[in-house]
């Protein structure tokens, strides 16, 4: 637990290292109660460092939360009683590699989802089937300022092309994927006319399998640091084809366009 | 010495996987209960940040709404075949708290993992059943579990608080 003093926040690593574990109310602080139980469940940048936010099930409905930021003050108003909880992952996943969210959803469905992690993560604590990676794409949000979803639609089903016409009949598992797959001029045109802006958001969830270390050439085991971190070792051999085969045994083929088989 | 997995791997969005890289992956569905992917529709409006975060899911999921079809029918079939356990553990009477199925599916992979579910045993039938009565005789676990379960429309929580 920090205990610095009152005017400094919480830095990067000192926040991440106290997210995702379970904590009891010892004093009462913001709408906390003593005996309330709860997590940290996000950070939020300021000039002086982080605060946390702190989250608990409030005790009339469980099924809602109450909520409040903390510094290190209000950080000793809480006790840890729970650190082996598996944690949960955000992973931001950049635009320059799948330009639309539908673009990783077909490729989680073909391949699974893999992502780089920083060399100093500790996997101890994701747990296969229990840890969550959240995934986030710059351009997960649409906005319309001008006009409406129908009113888009109705001007697209009016422009006679077979590209448009397709990408209208595809199925899409995030709707607002279709209108960046559009062909291009009409894309823009079209993203101008109605006002449309993107933002980012989390737009979906898959349940972590395994933490993995790819191994060099000239390694013939897996290093006993990242052993010891929960990590699994993998000798890879590149392939062209879109698939991943662990021991002669293919997760999963791309049938025809690249959908699922 | 540690296991090592051989593996052919394509091209993915981002290219190859770097050699010396450490990956978090989700390659099939774990344990053939889980769904690949879980759609949140619509996107969840969220502050950006670069790479990866540590963050609580189920805070995430109470802001967002998982309305798909195909979740709400995945949901039904993991209630079907969560509802004998929660029998098992807890008494005939029990139940899932509405809303509550993925956060107790989660606790109880976390108990059966901690009871040493498919490490020291074959993971077959008889090993889960074995596991799930050890489960039954762990305070620590059912603790865990009965804040996501309901006997005769109360919490199963707030009974063992009583009881106790």
């Amino acid at each position: 637990m920090s205990k610095k003093g009152t005017g400094k926040l919480f830095s990067l690593r000192e926040a991440e290292n106290l997210m995702g574990r379970r904590y009891h109310v010892l004093r009462r602080f913001g709408p906390m109660l003593p005996q309330d139980e709860g997590k940290i469940v996000n950070l939020k940048h300021t000039p002086s460092g982080y605060l946390l936010l702190f989250a608990a099930r409030q005790r009339s409905d469980a099924s809602r939360y109450k909520s409040t930021s903390i510094s290190p003050r209000e950080m000793l108003c809480l006790r840890e009683i729970e650190v082996a909880e598996p944690v949960d992952l955000l992973i931001s996943c950049g635009e320059e590699f799948w330009h639309t969210p539908e673009d990783l959803i077909r490729e989680i469905n073909v391949m699974g989802f893999s992502h780089r992690l920083p060399s100093n993560f500790d996997a101890r604590r994701v747990r296969r089937g229990a840890s969550r990676v959240f995934l986030g794409h710059q351009k997960a949000i649409m906005q319309i300022g001008k006009g409406t979803i129908e009113g888009l639609l109705a001007y697209l089903q009016g422009v006679k092309d077979p590209l448009v016409t397709r990408v209208l009949q595809r199925p899409f598992i995030h709707p607002p994927s279709r209108f960046l797959e559009l062909p291009s001029p009409l894309r823009e045109r079209v993203l101008r006319k109605f006002h449309i802006s993107f933002e980012y958001g989390i737009f979906g969830y898959v349940y972590a399998s395994a933490a993995t270390y790819y191994l060099k050439a000239n390694q013939s085991e897996l290093p006993a640091q990242a052993a010891q971190r929960g990590y699994i070792g993998v000798r890879a051999k590149r392939i062209k084809e879109k698939a991943v085969i662990d021991d002669g045994e293919i997760i999963r083929k791309p049938g025809k366009d690249g959908e699922v088989a | 010495m540690s296991e090592i997995i051989k593996r052919q791997v394509g091209p993915r969005g981002c290219g190859y996987p770097i050699e010396g890289g450490f990956y978090i992956e989700a390659i099939g569905a774990v344990g053939g209960m889980l769904p690949r992917f879980v759609s949140i529709d619509p996107a969840l409006p969220w502050h950006f940040s670069r790479g990866v975060t540590i963050v609580d899911g189920d805070f995430i999921l109470e802001q967002g709404q998982i309305k798909t079809e195909s979740e709400a029918a995945f949901n039904w079939e993991r209630r079907q075949a969560l509802t004998p356990l929660v029998k098992l553990l807890f008494s005939e009477h029990a139940q899932i708290i509405q809303d509550h199925i993925e956060q107790f599916h989660r606790e109880l992979i976390v108990a059966l993992d901690e009871h040493g579910f498919a490490k020291e045993d074959d993971g077959g039938a008889e090993a889960f059943q074995k596991t799930i009565e050890r489960i039954k005789q762990s305070e620590k676990s059912l603790r865990r579990l009965a804040p996501h379960v309901q006997v005769g429309g109360k919490n199963a929580a707030q009974q063992r608080v009583r009881a106790a």
